[in-house]
């Protein structure tokens, strides 16, 4: 494995990024009136782009996850103008090479999960174009935020499989350890637009093990038990059925797909989704097979603690938090592990 | 809030011990820690649960609308805005006033909620629910306030040109990802079929890029609800993009007041002033009343 | 580097036969041909209007793709406005088929309601080409709301009942002056008909209400769940098994259906629309 090499700020590292701007598009996560998210680099005011170094080393992600990057809440994938009866398809932009400066592990993690459902066959190559073409450098967090269940769902807050892994040191300095191909390539080009020196990688922070991992079978196993429990009808009650939970949530995946017109030119695009929402699975006619809230809310978690299990053999959640902050009347997949029951843990 | 607390417990309590009602929906602490949420009651036991405080934001009244409740005796905490939307409803003849056990609240205000410092109806009427519940031993001044100053934020807004107007709205709206929580978390957004979810209508599509649907979106529902908006902010609060949203529904208040008059949606009588018309009204698709 | 799987290819309609006053049938040329097993379905593309998964109602081993479609709404519409030449998009082929190798040496009795003959016809035709490996009883219990309802009449009246060991028993819901069959409703067919479950497969495709009662039937007449096969339909839009939309407990009914066993149905937790 290739050795760390460090640079003396963030901001260095910043204008090392700068200068890759003709090759790259560079993301960071920083704030847009009070609201964390990724931002291009390249667009950001002077306040912004001081606010990137406390965000990405915060101990908790930022509002928006990295799924943006890969699978966008919105995106074309034909174009075409029509004369008469005859239709011309259009090319589309190709997508550009970007980074992402600053994910988590657990996105990094949900990525993976993803990665599970899209490239699989057939493989869905929008998904494949924009995974090839991003680099992702993930920091460290040094303990779990407030609401993050990373450990839990067996996602070191410290460790990821990113291309990249940036941690900085007591003084500030930034290190960067490169742990794929693509991201020693990266490294190697900001070292030469940057200035950067090899040295000893910083220790990586280690977590006591306090925190109990639930087992992915146990858990698939009560939720089964659970299907015909109240509990879905007691968490209908207060859900208010929005999509929150499903768009911000890193693994979620559904999607819908459209076309739109307007005379003589249209596009058909995909667009993210929500089992939340009742037109989900609603069909002409009337017939829906999930007619109430409880119907959807229970599909929702057990395709995340069940259905994941059965096919994919691990559990479709990375503990990150999000759910249980942004729910607007606090659901989230802690509670219902908390509600479905005990032993679920290693011991 | 601690006399309103124990006041709720031991009402909802009582209630549920002596069968009045199937179900109390209130209030009590979020399990993640950060203020209360809504909550179902159904024993005297689940009752001791309850609470109120300054965040009990989020309006309960829209609850009963859901199949889950209906056909049920429900007593239901009411804060003033909640009130008026409830009242919304019953006038509508969604809900029966004679299924519902009324727990009003005399509204301390809730933490950072955009309209509650100018908020002048904290309190339901007493006469109009079954139970008033205040923590004050005497009730709280009411802040005589007019519409301008009302709403602080919408001047500076206005002061913008057009440009930076559209630029600030631009990227506020560009966080949309329409997962609706501002929709559902409305009160008075009340359609049993909601226009944006149409099978098939290409008129507000969830695509992004073309011809900004995204924006479409708030500002056709901010005209949907603008004479039904009772205030209570939670548009903006439940916004997992910080978008203020409140703003839209402010200045439509406002300039519904310019056009109709003083109108305050669930307490003053139906019909409301955008849902029927009169000879006399400003003509606006003619010369008169167009600015 | 892969072909995108949501982009349809371009293909001709090359026939168009108007089944009845609601329901026309396709033939479909597309740029590349693709074969596809008896039950499988293509997604029909529309720029500009839209997507929908429609059975694929020839069997395999033609040249072309027959789909036989109902208006019944913007979609369908606009395709029943296409004529021969015009440009459709076309992809798949989706889902599970037909068990057809389980279903070889076996008497099959197929039992359709409406445009719920589509995807069996596919399978009968299938199993008439290739005789040798369906050389048992083959017997088509098929009913419609009325006579001018009836679909693929050149098969069900034509071709078919010429061939060995076919039955082909018609019933419709209202009578007609020039009608001297079964006036009445699938499942109360069936209890008339003699129906052997004895190495026999039961497989029904229509409206749900016919196939809860044909279940009931089947059931009574002592056909096992194993012994009975049905399709299942959902809203689709990826057809890919992605866009999650179609699940059905763990299953995506785009790619683990729309086939199924009705014993594998049963061990299904989640309520489902037949």
């Amino acid at each position: 494995m290739n050795s760390s090499v460090k640079t003396e700020s963030l901001d260095s590292l910043l204008a090392a990024c700068d200068r890759l701007a003709g090759k790259y598009r560079i993301f960071a996560p920083t704030l847009e009136d009070a609201v964390t998210g990724f931002r291009p680099l390249d667009a950001m005011t002077k306040e912004q782009r001081k606010a990137v170094d406390a965000i990405a080393f915060a101990n908790k992600p930022p509002v928006t996850s990295v799924k943006s990057f890969f699978f966008p809440d919105s995106e074309i994938y034909i174009k075409f103008s029509r004369e008469g009866r005859a239709v011309t398809q259009m090319d589309l932009d190709v997508c550009a090479p970007q980074i992402i400066l600053g994910a988590k592990s657990c996105d990094v993690r949900s990525v993976e999960l993803i990665d599970k459902v899209f490239l699989a066959g057939p493989i869905d190559t929008m998904y494949q174009e924009r995974r090839q073409k991003t680099i992702v450098i993930a920091t460290v967090c040094h303990e779990m935020g407030d609401n993050c269940a990373c450990q839990e769902f067996g996602v070191s807050p410290a460790a990821s499989a990113a291309d990249v892994l940036m941690a900085k040191g007591c003084r500030g300095d930034i290190y960067l350890t490169p742990q794929t191909v693509k991201g020693e390539q990266l490294v190697q080009e900001l070292c030469t637009v940057g200035s950067f020196a090899v040295c000893a990688s910083l220790p990586i922070p280690v977590f006591d093990g306090a925190v109990e991992q639930l087992v992915a079978e146990q858990v698939q196993a009560r939720m089964d038990k659970s299907f015909d429990s109240p509990v879905w009808e007691r968490l209908a009650m207060t859900c208010i059925g929005c999509g929150t939970c499903t768009y911000y949530c890193p693994t979620c995946h559904c999607y819908d797909i459209r076309d739109f017109s307007r005379r003589d030119q249209g596009v058909r695009y995909r667009t993210w989704d929500s089992c939340m929402f009742l037109s989900f699975t609603n069909m002409a006619g009337g017939h829906n097979p999930r007619p109430t809230r409880a119907d959807r809310l229970r599909n929702r978690f057990f395709h995340k603690l069940n259905y994941f299990v059965k096919k994919q053999g691990e559990l479709a959640c990375v503990g990150c938090g999000r759910c249980a902050e942004l729910c607007p009347v606090g659901i989230s997949i802690s509670s219902v592990l908390k509600q479905i029951g005990s032993d679920l843990h290693e011991s | 809030m601690r006399k309103i607390s124990e006041a709720l417990r031991e009402v909802a309590g009582r209630l549920l011990r002596s069968g009045e009602v199937d179900l109390v929906l209130g209030y009590a602490w979020s399990e993640q820690g950060q203020g209360t949420v809504p909550y179902v009651a159904f024993t005297a036991e689940e009752a001791a649960n309850l609470c109120f405080d300054t965040t009990s934001r989020m309006a309960l009244s829209k609850y009963l609308l859901q199949d889950t409740f209906l056909g049920k005796r429900v007593a239901l905490v009411v804060k003033g805005c909640d009130y008026r939307a409830l009242k919304l409803s019953l006038s509508e003849n969604r809900i029966e006033r004679k299924h519902t056990y009324l727990i009003g609240i005399d509204c301390p205000m809730m933490d950072g909620s955009p309209f509650c410092l100018i908020c002048q109806h904290k309190c339901p009427p007493a006469e109009d629910v079954d139970i008033l519940l205040t923590e004050a031993d005497e009730a709280g001044e009411l802040k005589a306030s007019s519409h301008q100053e009302a709403f602080p934020e919408i001047p500076s807004i206005e002061r913008m040109s057009g440009d930076e107007r559209f630029e600030y709205w631009k990227r506020q709206l560009n966080r949309c990802k329409r997962c609706y929580s501002c929709r559902h978390a409305c009160p008075v957004c009340t359609c049993r079929q909601c226009l944006f979810d149409r099978d098939n209508q290409d008129a507000v599509d969830p695509a992004k890029d073309v011809l900004a649907q995204h924006q479409f979106y708030h500002i056709i529902r901010a005209f949907h609800v603008a004479d039904r908006c009772v205030g209570c902010g939670q548009c903006a609060q439940v916004c997992p993009e910080g978008i203020p949203l409140h703003l839209l529904h402010q200045k439509l208040q406002l300039e519904l007041h310019k056009h109709y008059g003083s109108y305050r949606a669930g307490l003053d009588e139906l019909p409301s002033p955008l849902s029927h018309a009169h000879a006399h009204e400003p003509d606006f698709f003619g010369k008169v009343g167009k600015q | 580097m892969n072909p995108n799987p949501l982009l349809p290819v371009k293909g001709a309609v090359t026939n168009v036969i108007c089944e009845s006053r609601d329901v026309k049938t396709f033939q479909i040329k597309p740029e590349n041909l693709f074969y596809h097993l008896p039950g499988q379905c293509a997604m029909l593309s529309l720029l500009g209007i839209g997507e929908a998964l429609f059975s694929i109602t020839s069997p395999p081993g033609r040249d072309y793709l027959e789909f036989s479609i109902k208006r019944v709404g913007k979609l369908t519409e606009a395709l029943h406005q296409l004529g021969v030449g015009d440009e459709i998009g076309i992809r798949g082929p989706y889902g599970n088929g037909f068990p057809i190798e389980d279903l070889q040496g076996k008497n099959l009795l197929f039992i359709g309601g409406g445009i719920g003959l589509a995807p069996l016809r596919s399978l009968v035709q299938y199993a008439i080409d290739n005789r040798a490996l369906y050389a048992n009883k083959l017997h088509l219990v098929y009913g419609a709301r009325s006579v001018e309802d009836l679909l693929f009449e050149r098969d069900i009246r034509g071709e078919w009942p010429k061939e060995r060991d076919v039955q082909v028993n018609l019933s419709v819901d209202v009578p007609h002056q020039d009608w001297d069959g079964f006036v009445g409703y699938v499942p109360q067919y069936l209890e008339q008909l003699p129906l052997d479950p004895e190495n026999t497969v039961a497989v029904t495709c229509g409206p749900p209400i016919m196939i809860k009662y044909v279940l009931k039937t089947l059931e009574k007449l002592g056909f096992p769940p194993e012994q009975i096969v049905t399709t299942l339909e959902y809203k689709m839009k990826c057809g890919i098994g992605k866009c999650g939309r179609c699940n059905l407990d763990e299953y995506y009914v785009c790619k683990d259906g729309p086939v199924f066993y009705l014993s594998d149905l049963l061990k299904i937790k989640n309520d489902f629309c037949k």
